[in-house]
């Protein structure tokens, strides 16, 4: 029961801040300076032409008025259309979901079978001298590389050398599922750099926080091999920071992942909302953002529930503070 | 695969393998140059074979209109590229700005205010329905009650009448006066002919659809990201086309489309960056041509604002601390040059070297004191590197220029929209359109309406833009045009600064270009008919 | 008034440590204060920060004249790089400063306020946290105007909601302490408690979040104006040189190279710097297992 009224309470928090999200995003398309009307019509346009637009997009109505049509249709599933394309906004981000998802999951896959048990052993081999300071710089390398400069390099080096892929004809695998897979393989493989190396060290941290424990130190006295220590006691515990780092990584993959599609011009939702920013396409903009909030909200939701399976005491700690 | 009807010799088959081999090579530009004809920046023979297929391009940016798809109230450059694919004009440009039959198989001008226009008798509309006189006055009719930006460059038109007889279909413009612009205006896609019968009766939506008598129909099209075009089978000369099918990726990351030339997974490529010829110089079975745009880069002063702008001496003097020779060199690689109010490759166009501006000295220290600020937006990095130059020529005559580099949407605002204008000085640019006489109508705000926050409109100015107009090109017409230049320099309000390059890449290893040396309407595609497919 | 003496001795321990043992700690720190050093020289040398472009001279190969090379408008990239370090560290430390101080300040009057304080302090965080960073300092940089204000404005907004939920957590367990119990019962004023009781033994936590805040400004600031919403030319920051030279990156590699690694040298230390900070602030204990 107890765990049921705080599941309650995260969705509610998750609901507000959903609304709160909803209000900055609006405010801050609003806020934008240069009209959409400037940047669409360009300056040969007669005043005429601006007129009907601004009508047309509702935009010469109150800002309150604006809002609540918007937050009303959004209610209704309705995000509006893109002022470029004409075309329903949910049904343009339906169409580029699969491209960025299709490469978080990539990335995040790589990210996790090299993090987790890289971030393992280095923990485990924490207390020697020489290692430490090796696998530190080494880890500390993967999450100091800015993406976009190794994207350029690897965009270079694919696209001199035959290397196998080429970097155009991006294939989406709602398209052909293999080939769209393959033309995910060099965006997921950079993005994944970062994505490893902070799971490698949060696994690291996790794991040494176990390793404190005095569970630990019994298991050891009572002569548990070392890879039975491991499986049974440490990775389980430390299960939770690794999950949470889970859930963090694929929203950031799922809303963050920018420059990556424009270097390797794909057709996802990060270079379709660099697009419509410069076009001051307000309803691409709102819904783009609202779209990767609700992925973060959704994802820290389930995490939060599946700690508390994990780790009954989550629930209650949650509820103390 | 499509062969075209031409009977091949061996010579020509020879000369062809010749030509390409030359252009292919890279470093050996001088010697591909030598064999181009006349008017031609890139040059494949028009008889030869095309193995036909699929032809993968990678371009810039899209379309992006609020009329949608509707080539009548189409205002950019690329619209008009990507619609010219599908709609076809009355006529077309061809080398030296030379007006080509296109839809209109011929034309006459029996006096100097009226044209007649015989069209082509096999004409017809991707749907299989002929392309008759009343589509094409019921096009212009259309444009003309839009009150489009195209119907501007038009012209004084009095009237457009249906004067078929019999099977011949035939189409009669009257002037109101002589305007000489107006057979290139028509050239340009704005002047498309529509399938006017479906349009009226609702079966066909402009704005949503393309629906023209041209080589290509659309197969698919996702904004912003990619186009899929088909040879056009009703198309009148069908049989010529040596593309099957068309696809055009959009990637606005100059790096991204060098790329993929590089790695051959396109093979044709635009580039408004002037670096890209020698970008591309050293990448196996990739050649580079520069097209010369009649397109142009000017200053706009704030005349009407308070600052030092609104003294017109000032503003020639920094008018003429800028050294427009050197901007071409450090700023657009050379591949431009200087140019005047009349775009500097136009026929009868003014020299930027004989003005004012060019001709004067500034002393170092003339601007000693002065305190401007410079706006350009940071979405053209040849605008940037234009801007960074002028600041430091500026500064170097002892002014403290500040620039600012915006987003489009915050320079339309201070720069255009603003009343007055809040800037002192800002660069952009122009199409320069294919007659020296219309990129003129915009130095007058009261028709150009978007600088009416910082110039005024001038009656010897305006009468003088009028006059050249109504003269036939020739050597009258270029003294016209000069006083235009000289008016627009002394004012001081809105200076031409240099050409706008244009580059494009192409995979000489699986296809031959067509590429004029210069164009008006930045349509680089306007050679396409012409393309090649290679043998690979 | 024990418990504050008793944290404070162990920080000072920690950093003392620091000084005799690890040479990570000193590398990292070398590294920082030589790019540091660097940029003020490049203003300070003649000659050096003459930002005028030559004809003819774009795009020049490193020689002894240009020892990076010269640019699209054939300037020094060594000028242009030292003015970019400088810029990128001044925004970078310039908004890890307002992020600590705002993070701080929150964090800690939640912690110590409790209920809807600490209730609206951490939805607020929320709100910012849920938006991805790139996307908030895009729309950010897009609403203020693309420039070094923007970017500022972004990486304290992007960075303030993790800060302030470490500070909380770590001010959150301070509170419920003795030493803060009886001075609330002694009648000492709350400000003067949170400053002198909780903010002293969260200083440990905010200067490790501070550091590891710096490397995702650099990050950011770099991002931002890759994409063209950061620092805008003519001035120079290691994101716009990057950006430049991911263009010109066949015939000019070492635009990217020279910022690129700059960029990845700056950062690196920076997180190392963070590590080695963590490690002694809040040192643990683990059980060796190979």
């Amino acid at each position: 029961m107890q765990a049921l009224l705080w599941a309650g309470r995260r969705v509610l928090t998750g609901l507000v801040t959903l609304f709160g999200i909803a209000v900055l995003v609006f405010m801050a398309a609003r806020i934008v300076p240069g009209q959409t009307a400037d940047v669409l019509l360009g300056p040969l346009a007669t005043p005429e032409q601006r007129e009907t637009l601004t009508e047309e997009m509702g935009l010469n109505e109150g800002l309150l008025t604006q809002f609540s049509i918007w937050i009303g249709n959004v209610l209704q599933g309705d995000f509006g259309d893109s002022i470029v394309s004409r075309q329903p906004v949910l049904e343009e981000l339906a169409l580029r979901l699969p491209v960025t998802a299709t490469i978080a999951l990539l990335a995040l896959l790589m990210a996790l079978l090299v993090g987790i048990p890289v971030g393992t052993v280095q923990a485990l081999r924490a207390s020697r001298k020489g290692g430490a300071v090796a696998s530190r710089i080494v880890s500390g390398l993967g999450i100091s590389v800015p993406d976009f400069v190794l994207g350029a390099l690897v965009v270079l080096a694919f696209s001199t050398l035959p290397l196998g892929i080429t970097i155009g004809n991006f294939t989406s695998v709602t398209d052909t599922f293999w080939r769209g897979v393959a033309s995910s393989l060099l965006p997921a493989a950079v993005l994944a750099v970062f994505c490893a190396a902070a799971t490698a060290r949060t696994t690291r941290d996790a794991v040494l926080g176990v390793l404190v424990e005095p569970y630990i130190q019994a298991a050891v006295a009572r002569g548990e091999r070392p890879a039975t220590i491991v499986r049974r006691h440490v990775l389980r515990n430390s299960s939770i920071p690794i999950l949470t780092l889970t859930a963090t990584l694929l929203a950031y993959l799922l809303g963050g992942a920018v420059i990556i599609e424009g270097l390797f011009n794909v057709p996802g939702i990060g270079s379709y909302f660099i697009l419509a920013m410069d076009r001051r396409d307000y309803a691409v903009i709102q819904a783009g953002v609202m779209l990767a909030a609700v992925v973060f909200v959704l994802m820290s939701l389930l995490v939060e529930l599946s700690s508390s399976l994990i780790d009954p005491r989550v629930s209650t700690i949650g509820k103390a503070s | 695969m499509r062969s075209k009807t031409k009977t091949l010799t061996g010579v020509a088959v020879v000369a062809a393998l010749v030509l390409s081999a030359c252009s292919g090579q890279n470093g050996d530009s001088d010697d591909a140059e030598l064999d181009l004809p006349d008017g031609y920046a890139a040059y494949d023979d028009p008889s030869a074979d095309s193995a036909g297929g699929t032809l993968s391009m990678q371009l810039d940016y899209d379309t992006a209109e609020t009329g949608g798809l509707d080539p009548a109230t189409a205002e950019i450059a690329r619209s008009w590229t990507i619609m010219g694919l599908v709609y076809e004009s009355l006529v077309s440009i061809g080398p030296d700005f030379e007006i080509e039959p296109e839809l209109a198989s011929s034309w006459e001008q029996p006096d100097e205010t009226t044209y007649v226009f015989d069209l082509q008798p096999d004409a017809t509309f991707s749907n299989g329905r002929p392309v008759s006189a009343d589509d094409v006055v019921g096009s212009f009719e259309r444009l003309l009650e839009m009150a489009a930006l195209w119907a501007g460059q038009l012209g004084p038109i009095e009237s457009i009448e249906n004067t078929s007889e019999g099977d011949a279909q035939q189409v009669t413009i009257t002037l109101e006066r002589p305007y000489t612009p107006l057979l290139a205006a028509l050239a340009n896609t704005p002047a498309a002919i529509l399938p006017m019968e479906e349009l009226e009766a609702g079966d066909f939506d402009p704005a949503e659809e393309m629906l023209g008598s041209g080589a290509f129909s659309v197969a698919d099209h996702r904004q912003d990201e990619y186009w899929v075009f088909e040879a056009n089978q009703e198309w009148w000369n069908a049989d010529s086309l040596g593309v099957d099918e068309l696809r055009i990726e959009i990637s606005g990351d100059d790096q991204t489309r060098l790329a993929g030339l590089r790695d051959g997974s396109s093979q044709f490529s635009n580039f408004s960056n002037p670096d890209a010829l020698s970008l591309l110089e050293s990448a196996q079975g990739v050649t580079a041509a520069s097209q010369t745009q009649s397109d142009f880069f000017y200053l706009m002063f704030n005349a009407l604002g308070d600052s030092a702008m609104a003294d017109q001496e000032t503003r020639q003097l920094v008018n003429a601390a800028i050294d427009r020779e050197q901007l071409v060199d450090v700023a657009l690689a050379g591949a431009a040059v200087p140019t005047g109010v009349t775009p500097a490759n136009l026929p009868d166009a003014c020299s930027a070297e004989t003005l004012q501006s060019a001709t004067t000295e500034v002393e170092a220290g003339a601007l000693e004191g002065m305190a401007l600020s410079l706006l350009v937006y940071n979405s053209d990095p040849s605008l940037v590197a234009i801007g960074q130059v002028v600041q430091q020529q500026l500064e170097a005559a002892g002014a403290t220029v500040e620039l600012e580099s915006l987003d489009y949407g915050s320079y339309a605002d201070r720069v255009y929209t603003a009343q007055p204008g809040q800037f002192d000085l800002a660069l952009g640019w122009f199409a320069g359109y294919a007659d020296p006489s219309m990129v003129t109508s915009w130095w007058d705000p009261d028709t150009a309406i978007f600088n009416a926050g910082f110039m005024e409109s001038h009656d010897d100015l305006n009468a003088a833009i009028e006059e050249a107009r109504g003269l036939e090109p020739g050597e009258e017409r270029a003294a016209a045009l000069q006083t235009v230049c000289e008016l627009v320099d002394d004012y001081s309000e809105m200076v031409p600064l240099a050409t706008r390059p244009q580059v494009v890449g192409y995979r000489s290893d699986s296809l031959g270009i067509t590429l004029l040396s210069d164009e008006g309407y930045g349509d680089f595609l306007r050679g396409i008919v012409d393309f090649r497919m290679l043998e690979s | 008034m024990t418990g504050t003496a008793a944290s404070r001795a162990t920080a000072a321990g920690g950093l003392r440590k620091l000084r005799t043992s690890d040479p990570v700690f000193f590398t990292a720190l070398g590294m920082l204060t030589l790019l540091i050093l660097a940029s003020v020289a490049g203003r300070l040398i003649p000659g050096l920060n003459d930002g005028t472009s030559s004809v003819g001279g774009r795009f020049e190969a490193p020689s002894l004249a240009h020892p990076l090379g010269t640019d699209g408008l054939g300037r020094s990239l060594l000028a242009r790089l030292l003015e970019g370090i400088g810029t990128t560290f001044m925004l970078s430390l310039a908004a890890v400063v307002c992020t600590a101080i705002i993070a701080t300040a929150l964090g800690i009057i939640a912690a110590y306020a409790g209920g809807w304080a600490r209730e609206i302090v951490m939805r607020i965080g929320d709100i910012l946290y849920a938006f991805p960073a790139i996307l908030l300092a895009l729309l950010i940089a897009a609403s203020l105007g693309p420039g070094g204000t923007a970017a500022l404005a972004s990486i304290v907004l992007v960075t303030v909601p993790l800060m302030t939920r470490m500070v909380g957590a770590a001010a959150a367990q301070v509170v419920q302490r003795d030493f803060v119990t009886n001075a609330r019962i002694s009648g000492v004023a709350a400000p003067l408690i949170m400053v002198r009781h909780v903010l002293v033994n969260v200083a440990g936590t905010v200067i490790v979040q501070a550091t590891y805040a710096l490397s995702v400004a650099i990050l950011v600031e770099g991002g931002l104006s890759f994409l063209g919403y950061g620092v805008q030319l003519p001035a120079s920051s290691l994101g716009l040189l990057a950006s430049e030279g991911n263009v010109y990156m066949l015939t000019a590699p070492w635009i990217l190279i020279a910022s690129g690694s700059t960029m990845v040298i700056a950062i690196l230390a920076v997180n190392l710097l963070g590590d080695c900070l963590r490690d002694r602030l809040e040192p643990r204990k683990a059980v060796d297992l190979t």
